[in-house]
């Protein structure tokens, strides 16, 4: 089963924001230096070179005077490790939303490329990425995006439908008792709580046993207390093992993870451990204002 | 994705839109019960014009004057009259028709029948005894003419039950006089007026065929309608009945080859007769009926059409409002064959189920036609079958433009719609 061990029951007792205790693969930055490169193990599941995505708007036309194109992402390299515990923060219109579409194959870059746990996305049709995305990754959204009028355990199942596994009822039941709701599988969504839901969600993430978990402000719909649950489940999925990348534009919540990637206009300006981070050790950098594609583009010539 | 949980999340879709299905499915129950009804009417009407024919006789052979017909219309060969009593002795010759059990000529006309106060225009038939093996007559009451009255031109008739209703009125007809006016209808011809004595009556064979009552009739020797009611010594119809069924298309050729001779026409296409079994007036109600019931079924369609744009229409709606569940479905793996199959199977489930209920009120519409007028409805098997099953296609062809755009859609613009 995709998740196990002792540490992944719901933690109790404490409220509000709390760090999660030491995990295995926290990195440390030593002596205040930050670590742009954490100390992942090799190979990278996630490696991304040069990805740019725009999106055009006007006319959209290419090469016509007047039309505007929106680079969401101008140049992203990025690379995380199989096991990491990472937030990828910034301000909205910063693209992380469009970075964490990239990492999970639900869009494509312009250019670039993109392997995730070996496998070249980048030029992959729309079945071979639903394959990718049915295999790798466990997404967790802002509003959870469970199927109402479907028992907690069937939507927990879905993504092993869609893969014909016989065994899915008893992997789904599983799954949600990692996430502390094993005495709720047959409670629909209507019957179940915010914090309850994004648990469910979580399963159903998690029941795939995907590489990568990507959440997208997971906690952005919940209040503080639960939204502290939420990420407590998540730190004790990484501390077992797992690779948890959060979206988020809370700074409490990054501060949670060890890792955090600051996005800025279309670039990363801050990729350090989240302790260097918050010892006051790095800073972002300004992003580079001349970026300019490397592509040809509308010139007006 | 299995195809099970496929049906389960459409039934699921289907449960949490009640009464948006509901009308759905009307949309297709009325299109579906009104191909069923409108199907019965004619199938019904098919059923009865065929036991009609059937019971005009028992492997029957009929030759008429004039050329070939087309369908059941006979062009202008009703006022021919190139068959006469000679022929009807050649065909009756030892050796002619082997393959006839009886051969009678029919002498057939219309006249006024009075009985005191009563009086009725009825058919009047001149023929011989064999009448009544060849068109299956029994008499209920008294007997049928014989051979000898055949050959004395005698003044009897037996009379159908209709006919003995309408003039005796429940009294005893056998025994009792009628009198027989007939005038050959043109100016200034003479009325001519026969007392004959009813020597039986008929046994019913009951109203079925709507355009003719058979019942109705007044059958007399062919001597006696020939020289005493209509002055004339041609045939409206010789009416043979073959051996049995399969001997039947040989009676056809005997009889032909006869009547060829006997007409002393060398060319068949040149013939001045018609010789039809049967199965030859049954395949021509057939195919005259067939048409009817494809344009009733043709009516029931549209209704089934104006269903079907129902069914694309929710369906629409539908994608539109699941939108985010699409994406939400693609974000967890599911293929554009997954979405689309999704939309289609549930199509598919609506339309089925407009199709089951459409059937059961298709029945009861025709039962009811059938109780409530004179109508024969019947509803035969492979009309439900093709009614469930057209609805089914109705599904698949109005659900798939709507399956194609759910499916087609992009899972990051699908999840971001609110």
């Amino acid at each position: 089963m995709a998740v196990e061990g002792p540490g992944t029951g719901i933690a109790s007792g404490d409220s509000g924001w709390a760090r999660p205790g030491p995990a295995a693969l926290t990195v440390r930055a030593v002596g205040g230096v930050p670590t742009a490169e954490p100390a992942a193990p090799s190979p990278a599941l996630v490696r991304i070179q040069g990805i740019v995505k725009r999106y055009s708007s006007g006319d959209g036309s290419l090469g016509a005077a007047g039309s505007t194109a929106v680079y969401a992402l101008r140049g992203v390299d990025l690379q995380i490790g199989r096991g990491e515990f990472v937030a990828i923060v910034g301000p909205s219109g910063s693209g992380k939303s469009t970075l964490m579409n990239i990492i999970g194959c639900l869009d494509v870059a312009d250019r670039g490329r993109y392997v995730l746990a070996g496998v070249d996305v980048s030029q992959l049709g729309d079945d071979a990425l639903a394959r990718v995305r049915n295999r790798l990754v466990g997404f967790v959204f802002q509003q959870w995006n469970l199927l109402a009028r479907t028992a907690a355990v069937d939507n927990v199942a879905l993504p092993l439908a869609y893969r014909g596994d016989a065994d899915r009822r008893r992997k789904a039941l599983a799954a949600l008792g990692a996430v502390g709701l094993g005495e709720r599988a047959t409670h629909r969504p209507n019957q179940l709580s915010g914090g309850e839901q994004q648990r469910v969600a979580i399963a159903r993430a998690l029941v795939t046993s995907p590489a990568i978990l990507l959440a997208d402000e997971p906690t952005g719909s919940l209040d503080s207390v639960t939204g502290a649950g939420i990420m407590r489940l998540f730190s004790q999925l990484h501390a077992s093992g797992r690779t948890v990348i959060v979206v988020t534009h809370d700074s409490h919540v990054a501060d949670l993870t060890q890792r955090q990637i600051h996005l800025l206009d279309g670039q990363i300006v801050l990729d350090a451990p989240t302790d260097a981070i918050r010892s006051g050790a790095v800073v972002a950098s300004t992003p580079a204002g001349a970026w300019q594609p490397a592509m040809p583009h509308a010139s007006g010539v | 994705m299995p195809l099970i949980e496929t049906l389960r999340t459409a039934f699921g879709a289907t449960a949490a839109n009640k009464l948006r299905a509901a009308l759905t499915i009307l949309g297709i129950l009325v299109g579906v019960a009104a191909v069923i009804g409108m199907v019965s009417v004619g199938e019904g009407a098919s059923a009865s014009i065929a036991s009609t024919l059937q019971g005009l006789g028992t492997n029957l052979v009929l030759v008429s004057p004039g050329g070939q017909t087309t369908g059941l219309v006979r062009g202008a060969g009703g006022g021919a009259t190139t068959l006469t009593l000679d022929d009807v002795a050649a065909l009756r010759a030892a050796g002619a028709v082997p393959d006839a059990a009886a051969i009678e000529p029919e002498l057939s006309g219309r006249a006024q029948v009075i009985v005191g106060g009563s009086n009725t225009n009825t058919s009047v038939t001149g023929t011989t005894p064999a009448y009544q093996t060849v068109r299956n007559w029994t008499v209920a009451d008294g007997a049928f003419f014989t051979d000898a009255d055949v050959s004395s031109n005698a003044s009897v008739a037996v009379i159908g039950a209709t006919t003995a209703t309408t003039l005796f009125s429940g009294g005893e007809p056998v025994g009792q006089y009628i009198n027989l006016n007939f005038s050959s209808g043109g100016r200034n011809s003479p009325v001519r007026t026969v007392r004959l004595q009813v020597v039986g009556v008929f046994a019913s064979k009951g109203t079925a065929a709507g355009f003719f009552n058979q019942d109705d009739q007044v059958v007399v020797p062919v001597t006696t309608a020939a020289q005493r009611i209509f002055g004339r010594s041609n045939v409206s119809t010789i009416a043979i009945s073959a051996t049995s069924q399969s001997t039947m298309s040989n009676v056809q050729l005997e009889v032909t080859q006869v009547l060829l001779g006997t007409h002393h026409v060398s060319d068949p296409t040149q013939a001045d007769f018609t010789v039809q079994t049967q199965q030859d007036l049954l395949s021509a109600a057939t195919s005259a009926t067939s048409t009817f019931t494809i344009l009733l079924a043709a009516i029931g369609s549209i209704s089934l059409l104006v269903g079907g744009i129902g069914i694309m229409n929710i369906m629409l709606v539908s994608v539109t409002e699941r939108t985010r569940e699409i994406g939400l479905r693609k974000a967890l793996g599911a293929r554009r064959t997954d979405i689309l199959g999704q939309f289609l199977v549930e199509a598919v489930v609506l339309t089925t189920l407009g199709g089951v209920a459409g059937a059961l009120v298709g029945i009861l519409v025709s039962v009811a036609i059938a109780r409530l007028t004179t109508v024969q409805a019947t509803v035969t098997p492979a009309s439900l079958v093709l009614a469930v099953g057209v609805s089914a296609a109705v599904g698949l062809v109005f659900g798939l433009y709507p399956a194609r755009r759910a499916a087609g859609l992009q899972p990051i613009v699908a999840l971001r719609t609110e």
